[in-house]
């Protein structure tokens, strides 16, 4: 995988600029910056969105590039359960979890981006994106027990790119246990893991099926 | 030297030297009139009907066999120890979940910007999904790119011993199959082994799927559903497709002509609003049977299902609904699609191939393919490869490289420093 120096800087501006935490000082970032690059116009769907610095990083790449699609961040901002999240690992600090809705739409003015807020859980998938469809996806959600599997559930059918996730590390064992699943399934595959971060894509056909030469003629 | 020959008994009388089974059977209806003609007798009673027959040592499993009577090819399952099982004694074959170990099934898709699209033409204005119904025949050609996990699909129908399929296996455990097509009559249906299952005939009756279309309703089939064929046929062809001094009755060359009638019927009767059908892996690309005999009926009904205001799909490299020819090649005789037959007069037969066959050409030969582009087509989708996959691997110099590596490692040197030495 590539990673463009536009996603550096990118990343760079988000973790100094923004109000609040980005997660584990946005180390992620450029690579998730990365796949967007490789995606097309659409939408893309940040899930567990806390300060936004994930989703801000996708808005302003999107920007730069003149892809066209919308930002969708969803989140409960449920600090009982940003709670228990930070209760699994030492490294992360409970006050830093607490964020508002608030926090992120001035951190996404502060930007100059827009994203569109679903104030609620991932699961059940929102009745408000019942029929949105994405080219792209970014999930930190609840990385706890079947959570992380559920938001992969949700988004295989409606994605058509890429879905990708963070904390694929040995201290979030559902993470990684899910994200092994989802790459094992009949249509994702691995795409590429740096660090914590691993993104999936679309099981493609052969690359004999894709040139072969009797599939089209020109004529 | 003379051998001696075999002779039968009845089991009734202990009569002997009967030459034939018939001649025994004569002999019951003339002497025993009320008891069962070739009854089955303990073999004790009857060792003369006593046949063993030496095998060639098998492995135990599923193995074919040439039957040693009547010569035709079969399958039998041979037991641990070497002998034939019983049809009882047969297992079950597992399901694809308990395959430990077993050989993974291949993986393949459709191309994502293709995935883009069709859910963009699964939409109405208004953004919702149109009631789409899915179908799959079994050609790997294009069947592996039918949407199991997509949103925006109402129904997905199959057909026939497909359910067997290493790719479709789990799906159809999974319950992600709404409806099921076996339009085949029942000396067909109830064969043991076919072409994709080993026991097709025992999974119909079984509770796999909540509808199965048929012929008729089967008492044995307790999800089977009728057809309704003269209903149908009266709605669609009746007085529509006129031959000769009447109207054509039938014209349902394939079972995938049987489930396009039915979405049109329920269409018209206000069942479902049925507004797009998505085909996959059906090819009838096999000349004798597939592309002669079944294409044609197909063909009318995908056009009627279009003109009643259903959607009709295609992955792009199907050969239904497309101009076909055959090229001679290495590997002999094959179909690929002839998009110069797709506009004929406009594109084919062209002026180049005229002049390749030394044909006269007329005046004015500069009016020649004036077709043009029409705005609003640029969906139009001939190559498809994957846009990620084409970015990542554009055109790049070490350059590039180095100058994304330094901003790599400046980026990682951050967080190095807040390591503890």
């Amino acid at each position: 995988m590539r990673i463009p120096v536009k996603g550096v800087e990118i990343a760079t501006r988000v973790v100094k600029e923004i109000k609040g935490r980005a997660a584990d000082q946005g180390i992620s970032l450029p690579y998730l910056v990365a796949m967007i690059m490789a995606a097309p116009d659409g939408d893309h769907v940040d899930i567990g969105s806390l300060f936004g610095a994930s989703a801000i990083a996708v808005a302003l790449i999107k920007k730069e590039l003149g892809h066209k699609g919308k930002v969708y961040c969803i989140d409960p901002y449920d600090d009982e359960q940003r709670l228990k999240q930070a209760t699994h690992t030492e490294k992360i600090e409970p006050e830093t979890l607490s964020a508002s809705p608030e926090e992120l739409m001035e951190n996404a003015e502060h930007f100059g981006v827009e994203l569109k807020l679903i104030h609620k859980c991932s699961h059940p998938w929102p009745e408000e994106l019942k029929d949105a469809t994405f080219v792209t996806a970014y999930i930190d959600g609840d990385h706890m027990q079947d959570a992380p599997w559920n938001d992969f559930e949700n988004l295989r059918g409606r994605v058509s790119h890429y879905i990708s996730c963070d904390n694929y590390e040995e201290e979030y064992s559902d993470v990684v246990k899910a994200m092994w699943k989802a790459m094992n399934t009949d249509d994702w595959f691995l795409y590429y893991k740096t660090l914590t971060f691993v993104a999936l894509r679309r099981v493609l056909p052969h690359r004999s099926d894709r040139t072969a030469p009797f599939s089209l003629l020109s004529l | 030297m003379s051998k001696k020959k075999k002779t039968l008994n009845c089991v009734y009388c202990d009569k002997t030297g009967f030459k034939s089974k018939s001649a025994v059977d004569s002999h019951i209806r003339s002497k025993h009139p009320n008891m069962q003609i070739a009854p089955l007798g303990h073999p004790e009673q009857q060792p003369s009907q006593q046949v063993a027959i030496t095998l060639p040592l098998m492995e135990p499993g599923q193995q074919p066999l040439e039957c040693p009577f009547c010569n035709s090819k079969t399958q039998v399952f041979v037991k641990d120890d070497g002998t034939i099982a019983s049809s009882s004694e047969v297992p079950t074959p597992p399901s694809s979940s308990e395959i430990v170990g077993g050989k993974e099934p291949i993986r393949r898709a459709e191309i994502p910007v293709v995935i883009d699209e069709r859910f963009a033409q699964r939409r109405r204005p208004d953004g919702t999904f149109k009631n789409t119904v899915c179908m799959m025949g079994t050609h790997g050609r294009t069947a592996p790119k039918m949407p199991w996990h997509e949103i925006g699909i109402k129904e997905r129908w199959l057909l026939n011993d497909s359910h067997s399929m290493s790719y479709v296996k789990h799906h159809v455990e999974q319950g992600r199959v709404d409806r099921w097509w076996q339009m085949h009559h029942r000396w067909r249906f109830t064969r043991r082994v076919t072409r994709h299952s080993e026991d097709h005939w025992t999974w119909l009756q079984g509770d796999n799927v909540p509808r199965i279309f048929m012929q008729r309703k089967f008492a044995d089939v307790p999800n089977s559903e009728e057809f309704k064929l003269r209903e149908i046929s009266e709605m669609f062809i009746g007085d529509k497709l006129g031959r000769g001094a009447g109207y054509v009755q039938v014209y349902y060359t394939n079972t995938f002509s049987y489930m396009i009638a039915q979405v049109m019927y329920e269409k018209k009767m206000g069942i479902t609003d049925w507004e797009r059908i998505e085909i996959y892996g059906c090819e009838l690309e096999q000349l004798e049977t597939e592309y002669f005999r079944q294409r044609p009926g197909m063909e009318w009904w995908l056009g009627a299902a279009a003109q009643m205001g259903i959607q009709v799909y295609f992955p792009h490299d199907t050969f239904i609904a497309y101009a076909q020819d055959l090229v001679n090649t290495e590997y002999g005789t094959r179909m690929v699609q002839y998009p110069g037959y797709m506009a004929y007069g406009y594109k084919s037969p062209s002026m180049k191939e005229a002049e390749e066959q030394r044909q006269p050409i007329g005046v004015d030969p500069i009016e020649e393919n004036v077709m043009g582009a029409w705005d609003g087509y640029h969906r139009w989708f001939i190559h498809g490869i994957n846009e990620g996959l084409s970015q990542m691997n554009r055109r790049h110099t070490l350059m590039d490289f180095e100058n994304e590596n330094d901003a790599d490692n400046a980026w990682l040197d951050r967080f190095e420093e807040d390591v503890p030495a």
